[in-house]
């Protein structure tokens, strides 16, 4: 089960409103390589996974996605909550606007809802760590466009920790799939599964 | 927090072999502890280890700003 | 301590509880850094029971003064909750 602790992982304070940068950040909330499909990837695929080793990285990387999941969205938040209706309009979010106001809600940069069709769990632990892996460096990848976008030290700042976090998790995927794969290779009993038409 | 006896120019943070390998499969090395940088400097790295930072710098402008001190005078 | 500079440690040592913990989970039998891990969530902790003495609850399950501190405003989403990383080293 879950607890919350009252803060975030890395600390958000954005003094300048920027609705433009909102609408790209948004992407690691609601986008196809976003911390929502991290957390919901990682913390669905954890329950077919082998070996203790696996079993607590899914699940604490799940975990920790949660958080950076926070803090997209507390960017959002941060960056639009004190613009101008024309700011909104000429930064090109009044389509966003217009379906919900300052919210946060779980979109691309291009305004496509969340789908659990940007992520697999898949039941194979070899299968399911090998996408982790491309998980976190499509997540990387996106976070170093956002901060190609981003002038702002008090956005690029969280941004770079996102960032870097992405790199940690690719290791620690790679680990885990080291572990897994010897497990699975010792195993000297290869199950045969009975066939239909021979079930009685 | 005191540091271990780790020397950094003696501590590989890595496994630098890996045996056994085999086709189609994909091979991550293992990382091995040797130093970590202090809770402050790891909190603005996004690590508490050195030797994960500084990597994929192709794609991206790091807009550096504030000088940044080398990994090395980080250890604790 | 202030409160910003307290959660600021408080944040810096959660963080290297964190970091320290994924590694962990890989590399179960490594003794040094179980044993920086644990004298790191020990400061952690301490540090935490001094934060919640004057400026609320951290996380659930804590004890509460009158009334219910939960709820407390700032969240943390708030600007206002958030300390700036400072240029020196701690």
């Amino acid at each position: 089960m879950w607890s919350y602790d009252k803060k975030l992982e890395y600390p958000i304070k954005i003094k300048n409103p920027n609705p433009r940068m909102a609408k790209y950040i948004i992407t690691q909330y609601g986008g196809p390589d976003g911390e929502l499909g991290a957390a919901i990837r990682y913390l669905s695929q954890r329950f077919s996974m082998v070996t203790p080793q696996a079993k607590a990285t899914l699940n604490d990387i799940g975990t920790e996605e949660l958080a950076h999941l926070e803090m997209v969205g507390t960017m959002v938040k941060q960056l639009t909550e004190n613009a101008s209706i024309d700011e909104i309009k000429r930064a090109d979010l009044g389509g966003y606007y217009s379906d919900h106001d300052k919210a946060v809600y779980p979109v691309s940069a291009s305004g496509v809802p969340f789908t659990a069709a940007y992520l697999q769990s898949k039941g194979d632990p070899i299968t399911d760590l090998t996408e982790d892996m491309a998980a976190e460096q499509k997540a990387r990848s996106t976070y170093e466009f956002l901060i190609n976008l981003a002038d702002d030290p008090d956005v690029i700042d969280p941004l770079r920790f996102l960032r870097e976090r992405e790199v940690v998790h690719f290791q620690r995927f790679g680990e885990a799939l080291r572990i897994v794969e010897e497990y699975l290779n010792s195993t000297k009993f290869f199950p045969v599964k009975t066939p239909g038409t021979m079930k009685k | 927090m005191i540091d271990s006896n780790a020397d950094s120019k003696s501590c590989v943070p890595q496994e630098t072999t890996i045996t056994n390998v085999r086709l189609a499969h994909a091979y991550v090395p293992f990382q091995k502890f040797c130093a970590t940088m202090t809770p402050m400097q790891s909190l603005r790295e996004g690590t508490v280890f050195p030797e994960l930072t500084g990597m994929y710098m192709h794609g991206w402008d790091p807009k550096p700003g504030k000088e940044r001190k080398p990994w090395t005078e980080m250890l604790f | 301590m202030d409160r910003d500079a307290l959660l600021r440690r408080l944040s810096a040592l959660n963080f290297y509880v964190i970091d320290l913990h994924l590694y962990l989970n890989t590399h179960p039998a490594d003794r040094e850094a179980l044993a920086k891990y644990n004298a790191a969530a020990a400061e952690a902790d301490t540090l935490a029971r001094e934060y919640e003495k004057s400026f609320g609850m951290l996380s659930m399950g804590r004890p509460s003064q009158y009334p219910w501190q939960w709820i407390a405003d700032p969240w943390p989403w708030q600007k206002e909750f958030n300390f700036k990383l400072a240029g020196d080293d701690m």
